[in-house]
Parts: C-alpha cells; structure tokens; sequence
C-alpha cells in the first residue's frame, strides 16, 4: 500500500480537528496500519492525546519537533518518536510553531517545504497512512499542509457558524487548488453532535444537500469520555475501549479508510 | 435565506465540477495570417474557453 497523507483542517477553532485526528490515527493502528502523526499546530494538543505534559514540553524545549525540522532544514525522519502504542509514531509540536510563518517566508518554494521534507519518508513506504494536524487558521503554514497532503478531511461542528467557517475554507482551497492540484476533499465530518438538540436534524438535512462534497455518514456524538482520555493523554479508545466516542470513531476510521482506497491517488 | 442554507449554496457554487466540456471544445476562427508581405485570413481552430 502506498503511504497516503490526510490532514484534519477547519479554520475555526474548537471543531473537533485534533481530537479526531488523534483518534483516527489509533484506529487505524487497531486494524494493522502503520501510523505517522504530525502535529502542525503551537497548541501541541495532538502531541498532548499520547504523551504526558513533561514529555510534550521536553519535545518542545528540544530538537524532536516540526518547528525545529523545518527551520533547521534537518532530516524529518529524525524527529519522529516512538508513541506508547504499537504502529503509531509522531513528530510532536513546538509553541515556537507561531514564529513558523516567518521561518519559511523568504524561503523558495515556501508552499512545499514540508512536502519535500516529507517525500523521503513517503518514500521509504514504512508508514500507510501519514495523518497531519493543523492549526485553527489559513496561512503559509496550512498550505504546506495541504500542499504535503492528498486528502483533506473536514471535522466540523454542527453549528451555522461552522457552516460559515468551512464556505469560507472551501475559498481559501480553491486558491489552494492552483499550487495542490492533487489534494481531494475525502470529506467532512461531524463532531460534538448532540442528538438532544432539533438543530443537529437541520444541519445534517442541510449538510445532504451539498451537491459536491461527500459527508461522513459516521459521526462524533458528544461524549465525556473524550475529555477524560484526554486528561490521561490518550485516545479514547484505549481509555475506554467500549466509550461511544470510541466506537464511533472505529467506524469513522473504517468509513476514511474505505473512502481513501476507493479515491483515485492524484 | 439563512446562514447555513447560504453557506452551503457558497460551497456548491465553489465545488461546482469545471465545464471541460466546454473547455475542450474547439473553435474555428479566422485571424489574420502574413504571407508574402500580405495579410490574408486563415482558419485555426482554437479551444472555445480562449475566446
């Protein structure tokens, strides 16, 4: 199998973008693939669902992270890290991440810099799926990630300024399209639904009538036990293995793996 | 029109698929040739988008 590369990416804060990342990324472990995670975003909080605060802020402080690969032009490969689980390996954040827009500025060709950096790993085929968390915004660094990318998975909370925010985002992708033409859409997905609110009924009503765009029929429900994995560092499922939350992001896994195969690789 | 209905007619509009029909198809057009010193009109076909 050939190594594909999904990004989470909603640049409205809050949607759900590293959680379901972090948990995507261990489901698919659980059904024998090799995982890379990437942690894109300052807030660390993807390096923070598998490994405890010391770690993440000794990854930070030191060399093993994304900041430090790409202003250094080092070697990617050696800042990946083992996580506690089997298959699953990472290249945590750094909080100087907010200073990478100005690392990579004057660079040439400053869109691809993470996809060359990617490209030996990719290469080497040791992983099957390389999943990429962004942060909550749309800048040079976002379309790096998208531009490293070949799908592009939405998580979206069920609200009508969710909504707003990803028409915007679609926006920002058609400019993306020129420099990323091979990037797809796999889909988006809705997180943190609340089955007790008549407005989720709407949205989803509203979501199925978007002519273009393939809506997981999987969705997140609300669910404490998220918050609860997340206070032990770790994914849902191997808090709580039979939590909603982490039965239904199985099913999710199932859904993008499923959608990724039959997508045709740009 | 609420915000939600307007937000998803934005993203139809802008995942709407390319015309490349329409983009493929080809045109013939005169334009104007030098031959000899002299202008003269020939044909060329051209993709009916560049029109």
């Amino acid at each position: 199998m050939t190594t594909k590369t999904i990004c989470f990416l909603n640049n409205k804060g809050g949607s759900g973008k590293t959680t379901t990342c972090a948990n995507i990324a261990y489901s698919l472990s659980l059904q024998g693939y090799k995982v890379l995670l990437i942690d894109g975003d300052m807030q660390m909080n993807l390096s923070l669902s598998y490994f405890s605060e010391e770690e993440v802020i000794a990854f930070a402080t030191g060399d093993t992270n994304i900041y430090s690969a790409i202003k250094y032009k080092k070697d990617l490969e050696k800042c990946i890290v083992a996580t506690p689980y089997e298959n699953i390996h990472m290249i945590p954040s750094s909080t100087l991440m907010s200073g990478i827009e100005y690392e990579i500025f004057t660079r040439w060709q400053r869109e691809y810099i993470l996809k060359y950096a990617l490209d030996k790993i990719i290469t080497k085929g040791t992983y099957d799926y390389i999943l990429i968390d962004s942060p909550p915004t749309l800048c040079s660094w976002v379309m790096n990630i998208l531009c490293a990318s070949d799908f592009l998975v939405i998580p979206l909370e069920a609200s009508p300024w969710g909504l707003f925010g990803i028409a915007n985002l679609f926006e920002f992708l058609e400019e993306a399209k020129q420099i990323a033409p091979g990037l797809q859409v796999l889909g988006i997905v809705i997180t943190k639904a609340d089955e007790r609110k008549s407005y989720l009924k709407e949205i989803l009503e509203s979501l199925r009538s978007l002519e273009n765009t393939y809506v997981f029929k999987n969705y997140i429900r609300v669910d404490s036990s998220i918050e609860w994995s997340q206070e032990e560092s770790k994914p849902v499922m191997a808090y709580k293995k039979s939590a909603r939350s982490a039965l239904e992001y199985f099913a999710l896994s199932k859904e993008i793996d499923q959608q990724c195969q039959s997508a045709k690789k740009a | 029109m609420s915000v939600s209905k307007k937000s998803i007619a934005r993203i139809n509009k802008l995942t709407a698929p390319t015309p490349t029909k329409e983009k493929n198809k080809i045109a013939t057009i005169k334009v104007q040739s030098e031959e000899n010193h002299k202008l003269k009109p020939v044909s060329k076909t051209v993709p009916v988008h560049l029109l």
